[in-house]
């Protein structure tokens, strides 16, 4: 017993093209001083720029990419140090572990196995964009998928790059003018 | 009503009530014109009386007593053929048994009228009268059987006295009850009851002429309804024993000889046969208003208040009977003649039992205004009960100051309420205004009379603007913008007075909704349109035609829906109704077309069905049967593999063999588009799923299979149809693509359950648990209370599902408001009152259906 509507999503109001872009380029510009070490090791191993390839088939960007690899760093690196980021009584270390990250590389191995990890990653910068775009998440239930559906169809997210070679294709390309 | 504060019988002459009925209503009175008054003066009647024998003329007089008495008597007179002059049989005329069903659409001039008994008429124009009745006493004594009443009708002068001594002696001697009507009686019979034409026509008088009368636009107007009802209800047919519809239409007969002018007999003759079919109905409403409609012409037509005080009387035990205020509003009316009855010293207030009646209606009254499930009748209630104080308390300034504030509040709380019949309450105050014009409280009064005034003319104005547009707005495919502007309209035309307005918008958001795909909120417009055009206006039908289409499209949504039972439900209603406009010979082609139509749908549907989902289907091939449904029941039969079974029953001119019957079937499949149909859905199941796909988001609702619950799961899906429907989807950040909710009854559970969408259930998602008594609450709780719940509903799945700001989505909500989205998707919740007045719970049983199979044709 279901009544159905068939209709296509509309663009939410929130989205606006100008202030993706802008942020867009402001991320490429941060993460590429964050990066610029972690990059090139990854975009020799093929078994990463393979799953890469996946990625940027489902539409993802080089700007979706790198911000999961600076949050699995920033995860990794905290765990090293034995610190949980999110405890408020614990000392900030966010400024040491950024230089750390600045400074060295890990393995591409780390960034490839298990593979979900990489997903999660993407899925938790997916939930952070939300905020940006200025939403609030009152439920803790949401689905990945259901929040890449909206990003999708309602705010245009997979569909904004600044002109470049993709960074891990093959060839690998650079990165862009930000 | 009656004006309440007349002053006492000394004080001035006071006008006969018929008098003040034809100077404030002209209108129910004749405006037929006599052109010429009739000319049979009463001595030229005699004279052709007294000489009959002379003229030969006495066969003439037997035709004419004979109709005389048909029409005074009894109408079932059978005469006897013979001789001249005695005849053969020993009797003039004789009566012949009436059924019982035929008996009550005779007008019997006897209390107790000869239904199954003999009666004997002999008629004699001899001039030596007395032996002759003995003569004819005696032969009529030696019949078998012996008749039980005899009449005996000469045309010569009899006196009292002499007459009285015969009878008695006439009826002890020969056991039979015996009467003597004489030319006295012709003469006041012929002259005073109108029935002159059967004078000149059945006598042959050629120098009389009957009165020659213009009939007026009004008079030719009733004329030509009555006797059309007259027909109808000699017709047997008609009918099909349906009691009630028979005794609304000589209730109607009786109104439209009223206002013809007909004799006082023949008004009351409608009045009584349409009583006793009342009687027969046991409905107690029906009962009341027609005993009220006599009983009020009664005062004012014949100004006699014996009558009046009688039938009060008869019907007053009927008082708790009543669940509307408005049918106490006919016993107030009546209360209100006894109590100027005895403020003009016609009664005695013991005589007519004034207080203890007073306190009797109150207190049903008070009863009315304390249901805070029904607001409406609660405020009419109230009301009237305000009304009722009125009377005697003149010369209490506080008590009046306190009544006048009352009813402005009760026209201050109906701005809120737009079935109230505020404009008949207004009219009523306006009687008031002569008597209690003066107290300081009266001003305020009539500034919220005027205020009401204006505000329901001008609604009622917009709105029908606003229908307007909606349905061009709908005939031009917009249907967002239509609904709009039909979902306004609505909700200004949802007056008692615009009430019919109220019915077509809500067809038409019905049919914007169905065609966006919001079956569930098309559903409940529909209801809304079918509950209150198939509500009881005066005992008929408010409008049936509007209620027909109503009903034909909550049998389609509720087919498309996959609903088998409530589809049947609907059917059986729009059979019912079929039948009213039959009964009222009103077309019905249209109609039979809309139902062969349904019947082709459901075919299909079990056609293009999985058969595994038909099984659960068999119990109601007997239903189908009965309905008649054939077609359909041949294509359940087919499908569940009793093909043989279809084939001996299906018309062989359409196809001779069961290979052919498949083909057939075959064919309508094709002719049909039966894409995305939705699966039929098992009544039989534990849990019911019911869903909507609204704004990118499936709704899906796991209902516990429980008739309350099930209505519950309805109207949810509903407020959230209706109130998505026009929403910018745009502005609605909408997270989840799924919301899943179970309705479940627990017993402790609490009656509204608090609603925490706070983490799913696993599986099942959401949860709501209900009382036991759900339905209860939704039908009888404090409208409020339910009306808040389905909004909290809203809101808690909105902030549920999207991700948008609140300040964002208040600003959305604010839009909403403005657009009265609101209004048209919660103010008419809870549906389950109109779902239970319609089809109740058949339409979600199947065990009804299993068991209607064995009722009799429909």
């Amino acid at each position: 017993m279901t009544s159905t509507t068939g209709v296509r999503p509309p663009t939410h109001r929130r989205f606006d093209r100008a202030a993706s872009m802008e942020q867009i380029r402001n991320r490429y510009a941060r993460l590429r001083a964050s990066l610029g070490v972690q990059v090139p090791v990854l975009q020799r191993d093929c078994v990463f720029t393979g799953r890469c390839g996946e990625l940027y088939g489902q539409g993802y960007k080089d700007w979706h990419l790198l911000s999961a690899i600076f949050n699995m760093r920033m995860n990794w690196e905290f765990r090293l140090l034995g610190v949980d980021p999110w405890d408020p009584s614990a000392p900030s270390l966010v400024g040491q572990v950024e230089e750390i990250i600045t400074h060295t590389a890990r393995d591409a191995d780390r960034f490839t196995y298990p593979a979900e990890e990489l997903q999660r990653a993407l899925d938790t910068f997916d939930i952070t964009c939300l905020k940006t775009y200025g939403f609030e998440l009152r439920r803790p239930d949401v689905e990945p998928r259901a929040i890449r559906a909206f990003l999708r169809d309602r705010m245009h997210h997979y569909d904004l790059d600044l002109p470049h070679q993709a960074l891990f294709g093959s060839p690998p390309g650079d990165w862009p003018e930000a | 009503m009656s004006t309440p504060l007349q002053n006492g019988p000394a004080e001035q002459a006071v006008p006969k009530p018929s008098q003040l009925m034809r100077s404030w209503h002209p209108d129910l009175f004749p405006d037929t014109e006599v052109v010429r008054p009739a000319t049979l003066p009463k001595d030229f009647l005699e004279y052709h009386l007294e000489t009959l024998t002379a003229r030969k003329q006495e066969q003439m007089f037997e035709e004419f007593c004979r109709r005389l008495l048909e029409r005074e008597v009894c109408p079932n007179l059978k005469p006897q053929t013979g001789p001249t002059g005695g005849g053969d049989s020993k009797m003039d005329a004789s009566t012949y048994p009436v059924a019982p069903a035929l008996a009550g659409r005779y007008y019997w001039g006897s209390p107790s009228p000869p239904t199954t008994e003999l009666w004997a008429f002999a008629f004699s124009c001899k001039k030596k009268w007395k032996e002759k009745v003995k003569e004819d006493a005696k032969k009529l004594a030696a019949l078998t059987p012996k008749p039980k009443v005899a009449y005996f009708v000469t045309n010569q002068f009899v006196r009292d006295k002499e007459r009285a001594g015969l009878e008695g002696s006439l009826s002890k001697q020969h056991g039979f009850e015996a009467h003597i009507l004489d030319r006295t009686w012709i003469v006041k019979c012929v002259l005073e009851r109108g029935h002159e034409r059967v004078a000149i026509a059945s006598l042959n008088i050629d120098y009389a002429a009957p009165a020659e009368e213009r009939a007026g636009p009004r008079d030719a107007r009733r004329r030509q309804e009555l006797e059309a009802i007259e027909a109808r209800c000699r017709d047997l047919e008609t009918y099909h024993g349906n009691d009630y519809a028979l005794a609304q239409d000589y209730l109607e007969a009786a109104r439209l000889a009223r206002g013809l002018g007909r004799p006082r007999r023949e008004v009351d003759g409608f009045f009584e046969r349409s009583r006793r079919l009342a009687r027969q109905t046991g409905v107690p409403g029906l009962i009341v208003r027609t005993a009220y409609h006599q009983a009020w012409t009664a005062f004012w037509w014949y100004d006699d208040m014996d009558t009046l005080a009688a039938i009060y009387g008869e019907v007053e035990q009927q008082l708790p009977q009543m669940t509307d205020a408005d049918d106490c509003e006919l016993f107030l009316n009546l209360w209100t003649l006894l109590f100027s009855m005895v403020r003009q010293g016609a009664r005695t207030a013991e005589a007519v039992r004034l207080e203890e009646r007073r306190e009797a209606l109150a207190r049903e009254l008070e009863k009315q205004a304390a249901e805070q499930h029904r607001p409406v009748n609660a405020l009419e209630a109230r009301t009237e009960l305000l009304m009722l104080r009125v009377f005697g308390a003149e010369g209490d300034a506080g008590e009046v100051g306190s009544i006048l504030d009352g009813l402005g509040d009760c026209l201050d709380r109906s701005r809120s309420v737009g079935a109230y019949p505020a404009l008949q309450v207004i009219n009523r105050l306006k009687v008031f205004e002569q008597h209690l014009g003066e107290h300081p409280r009266f001003g305020p009064l009539f500034e919220k009379m005027r205020a009401v005034v204006r505000e329901r003319g001008g609604e009622a104005s917009e709105g029908s603007l606003l229908c307007r547009r909606g349905g061009q707005l709908l005939a031009a495919s917009k249907f967002t913008e239509a609904l709009a502007h039909l979902g306004q309209a609505r909700s200004r035309l949802f007056k008692d007075e615009t009430m019919r307005g109220a019915v077509l918008a809500s067809i038409g958001c019905s049919h914007a909704y169905f065609s966006m795909g919001h079956l569930w909120a098309a559903r409940m417009e529909a209801m809304i349109a079918a509950h209150v055009a198939l509500r009881q206006d005066e005992g008929e039908l408010f409008c049936p035609r509007e209620g027909f289409w109503a009903v034909m499209t909550l049998a389609r949504i509720d087919l498309c829906l996959g609903r088998v039972t409530a589809f049947l439900g609907w059917f059986e209603t729009a059979l019912f109704l079929r039948r009213y406009q039959a009964t009222r010979n009103r077309g019905v082609k249209r109609i039979e077309r809309q139902l062969a139509t349904l019947e082709v749908l459901l075919t299909v549907r079990f056609l293009a069905a999985d058969p595994s989902s038909l099984v659960a289907f068999e119990p109601v091939l007997g239903t189908l049967s009965r309905m008649p449904l054939d077609m359909a029941r041949w294509a359940l039969l087919h499908r569940l593999g009793r093909t043989a079974e279809a084939f001996a029953e299906f018309p062989k001119d359409q196809a001779d063999t069961p290979e052919k019957m498949a083909a057939y079937f075959d064919s309508m499949v094709q002719m049909s588009d039966c894409q995305g149909l939705l699966p039929l859905a098992d009544p039989g199941t534990p849990f019911v799923q019911m869903s909507a796909r609204l704004l990118g988001v499936d709704y899906r609702i796991r209902a516990r299979n429980e008739y309350g619950i099930l209505l519950m799961a309805e109207n949810l899906l509903a407020v959230l149809e209706a109130a998505l429907a026009s929403a910018r989807w745009e502005n609605l950040a909408f997270i989840h693509d799924r919301f899943d909710l179970t309705l479940d009854v627990e017993e402790g559970a609490s009656n509204p359950p608090e609603i925490r969408f706070e983490r799913p259930h696993g599986r099942d998602g959401y949860r709501l648990t209900f009382g036991p008594g759900v339905l209860d609450w939704m039908n009888r709780g404090p409208r409020s209370e339910v009306s808040d719940f389905f909004g909290h509903f809203l809101f808690a799945v909105l902030l549920t599902t999207t991700i948008d700001p609140y300040d964002d989505l208040q600003a959305e909500f604010t839009c909403w408001h403005g657009e009265e989205v609101f209004s048209r998707a919660l103010s008419l919740s809870p549906l389950s009152i109109m779902t239970d007045s319609l089809i109740g719970r058949k339409g979600y049983d199947l065990d009804h259906w299993r068991e209607a199979a064995d009722a009799p044709a429909v």
